[in-house]
């Protein structure tokens, strides 16, 4: 389905406008300008990152990359903050060289449209010769995609657009319609990759190639009844998550404590879409690199088992499709915890009357780990001013720009994370480690359909009718016949 | 004759005005007609036939179609989910049916006794019907959730154990028939209408003739009612094969494909997966489907169909 996740997440978004975040410190790393040696070490970084690689072998490259860039930038030369190249031409071009519209399709409802006006209004004063026609849209960029589709039929699509999770693969891979943004970055002395978070990164690539520029990002985390907590005589889960003691053992005695203790009708509710974050939780992941399904090998069905007993045993509400009634249930102080994403932190400020916080993920197996949604900025291939959509793609994720998109997202840049304030609240900090710590599922050219073969597999099992084992196998024979393998 | 003569050049000049005022008269009547003309070529017949080209190809909206002959067709035999699809349809088609067209029928009957009240209970029959299923499927979703839902709250308050309504494999179609219910206020106000039409002699003729209430429904009341009950039943069918909406409120076709429709089937592979040539193949199938159900009906319809108490 288009994610029936990302379409409830996105109409969540629309509708309750958003958080958040502050600042967060973990600068360094890699520096990647147009000097042949951190060519080298990038594209050997993409080389990887497209066929696939485990957390700790990005790490590894990731770590290199940036020894050699820290090197390179001890002797670099003077650079211009403001040269534009484009892969056309050789010479640099001027900020006020680059002119002409450019047509923009960016979420446009509540504080997202107010900030992207904000992003506009930066970019134009970077750039004033540029106009920029934005195309607001109403609501999350999932319900609109099909009318992205049209636009890229009728040769008439935007010159750069917001794209999420699967779209740049299904982009590049059904109609070659995104421009490869690699020789603008390779051009350009001020695009430091290094400094983006590298999930993010990975998020925009497709074949080893980057068509998106990393602009949000959200990890799943959880959100608890601070009050319950304490009336069940629990350590706050802030603390053990940063004593690295927030783990499986702690999870279930707090599950069990809060409603034994805490006054809760259930200790934990999740939404049945979540099913790849349980997997990423222990370690199991869904397809491999390679687009084959593994959701039955490895911790997978362990993680889904683990789950579903929750449910079996009446220590979570069956996971509901749509609705919204997790979320109310945990509003309404029935639910000690929910496992969700961070977006609804502030709209849930002064509904309930309980004391809330929000933390990271609980590791399972000793592994911390959990899915990210993640959102790119990319330039159609029929762009008619490619020069002037690149100068808005950079400006608006460079710091400043990502600084004013952080109140409505998680930036993907530390530097951002930083000048944002990230470090101010806990919960903040938790979840930009749970996005450090985040991964997703490799996207296919088949779009959705991954969510709903799983999906429609593990029904059962959340009804109680199937076994993880059983579900996970029904759910690899529907993955390869919806990805045709 | 020489009158005659005289007068045949008049005569002749006469028809020819007169066609020319006919020919002026169409033409005004099309020049009404366009509009709706246009729409209906450019909005439905050209998109049956788009939807029959594009099922003959490989085309994801970006990339331009490519011919794959039948290639598409074949492919349905191979989707478990064509096969879940046509299962829920055809259920639902049948069960939503009965109560489109039987219950509503029982409930116009009611409806159209004089008596105290009658007018409140045709107002609470056909009240829901006003409120978009899409709306009311999100209350239905509310009041049958699992965990947190009244209808569970009442069954446990009473002593019996919590179901699954929406969250059951087994109990999710059933749960959506039901809620079907909620829109047989416009064929209730169809039969009602008919009912009212009725010419009262022909109830007076067969009272004299010492008939039971039975026999005058069966007699009198179901014939006359009979091309009524064969628009509901045509518009019944469509409208069950269409059914869309209420499972992509409270179910998105599941738990386990169990309230995965044909048309949601068709939405998923259109504009989730961008299956354009495949999803146009499902619509091909379908939209034969639909005619053949409904040309059967109208086949039958000559048995049991009597406009003015007569067989059609």
């Amino acid at each position: 389905m288009i994610p029936l996740k990302t379409r409830i997440l996105g109409f969540d978004r629309a509708q309750k406008g958003l958080y958040y975040f502050g600042k967060h410190s973990n600068k360094g790393g890699l520096v990647r300008n147009n000097d042949g040696e951190k060519e080298t070490e990038t594209s050997k970084l993409i080389d990887i990152l497209a066929k696939g690689i485990s957390r700790r072998q990005f790490l590894a490259v990731s770590g290199a990359a940036g020894l050699s860039a820290v090197a390179v930038a001890c002797g670099s030369s003077e650079s211009s903050d403001t040269t534009v190249a484009a892969p056309s031409t050789d010479a640099p071009v001027t900020e006020e060289e680059i002119g002409g519209e450019i047509t923009l399709w960016a979420w446009g409802a509540g504080l997202e449209g107010d900030k992207t006006k904000e992003r506009i209004a930066y970019f134009n004063s970077k750039y004033p010769n540029v106009k920029v026609n934005w195309e607001p849209l109403a609501k999350n960029g999932y319900e609109e995609y099909p009318a992205l589709l049209a636009r890229f039929a009728s040769g008439n699509a935007p010159d750069v657009m917001r794209v999420l999770n699967f779209q740049p693969t299904q982009l590049v891979a059904e109609g070659d319609a995104l421009l490869a943004l690699d020789d603008f970055i390779a051009a350009d002395p001020d695009i430091d990759m290094a400094d983006f978070l590298a999930p993010t990164v990975l998020g925009g690539q497709v074949n080893g190639k980057q068509y998106g520029m990393p602009d949000n990002t959200e990890p799943y985390v959880i959100y608890y009844n601070k009050d319950a907590f304490a009336a069940a005589g629990l350590e706050d889960p802030q603390v053990l998550f940063g004593q690295g003691k927030w783990d499986q053992a702690s999870f279930e005695s707090s599950i069990n404590a809060l409603m034994s203790k805490g006054g809760m009708k259930f200790g934990l509710a999740f939404e049945a879409w979540n099913y790849d974050t349980f997997c990423f939780m222990g370690g199991g992941t869904v397809l491999d690199s390679d687009q084959k399904p593994t959701i039955d090998q490895g911790a997978s069905p362990q993680m889904l088992d683990f789950f579903a007993k929750l449910v079996k045993d009446g220590k979570s509400p069956s996971p509901v499709v749509g609705g919204g009634a997790q979320l109310e249930a945990f509003r309404n102080g029935e639910v000690g915890m929910y496992l969700m994403g961070p977006w609804w932190y502030g709209a849930l400020a002064g509904t309930t009357k309980f004391k809330y916080d929000v933390t990271g993920l609980p590791s399972f197996n000793g592994v911390r780990a959990g899915k990210l949604e993640l959102g790119s900025l990319a330039i159609s291939s029929a762009s008619k001013n490619p020069k002037a959509a690149w100068a808005y793609v950079k400006t608006v994720t460079d710091t400043e720009g990502l600084k004013i998109w952080s109140a409505v997202a998680t930036p993907t840049r530390r530097s951002a994370l930083q000048a944002a304030g990230f470090n101010d609240e806990q919960w903040k900090k938790d979840a930009v480690a749970m996005v450090e710590a985040g991964t997703f599922t490799p996207f296919t050219t088949k779009g959705s359909a991954v969510d709903a073969a799983v999906s429609a597999a593990l029904d059962s099992l959340w009804a109680g009718k199937s076994t993880a084992a059983a579900a996970t196998a029904d759910a690899v024979k529907r993955l390869n016949e919806a990805l045709g393998s | 004759m020489p009158a005659l003569r005289a007068g045949k050049p008049k005569l002749t000049w006469f028809r020819h005005r007169q066609n020319r005022w006919r020919k002026r008269d169409t033409l005004t009547a099309y020049l009404f007609l366009a509009p709706w003309l246009i729409g209906l070529l450019l909005f439905y017949i050209g998109p049956v036939i788009a939807a029959i080209y594009y099922s003959l190809t490989d085309y994801s909206i970006i990339s331009s179609p490519k011919f794959v002959g039948l290639k598409n067709y074949r492919s349905l035999i191979e989707d478990s989910q064509v096969v879940s699809s046509m299962k829920a349809t055809l259920t639902y088609t049948v069960f939503s049916l009965i109560t489109y067209v039987v219950i509503s029928l029982f409930l116009a009957l009611l409806a159209n006794k004089p008596g105290r009240g009658v007018g409140a209970f045709r107002i609470l029959v056909f009240l829901p019907s006003i409120i978009p299923l899409f709306a009311a499927g999100v209350l239905w979703g509310w009041l049958f959730n699992t965990d947190f839902g009244l209808v569970n709250y009442v069954l446990n308050l009473i002593g019996l154990p919590s179901q699954g309504f929406f969250q059951s494999p087994s109990q999710a179609l059933p749960m959506v028939i039901v809620i079907s219910l909620w829109g047989l206020g416009s064929s209730f106000l169809v039969y009602l209408s008919g009912l009212q039409s009725i010419p009262t002699d022909l109830y007076e003729a067969i009272r004299i003739d010492g008939a039971g209430m039975l026999r005058r429904f069966w007699h009198v009341t179901l014939p006359m009612l009979s091309p009524v009950i064969l628009f509901n039943l045509v518009i019944g069918v469509v409208l069950s094969f269409q059914v869309f909406d209420i499972s992509w409120v409270l179910t998105r076709g599941g738990p386990a494909d169990s309230t995965l429709f044909w048309v949601l089937l068709i939405y998923r592979r259109a504009f989730e997966e961008f299956r354009m040539g495949y999803a146009s193949a499902l619509a091909v199938v379908f939209f034969v489907s639909v005619v053949t159900f409904t040309g059967l009906i109208f086949r039958t319809s000559r048995w049991w169909v009597h406009y003015e108490g007569r067989r059609s």
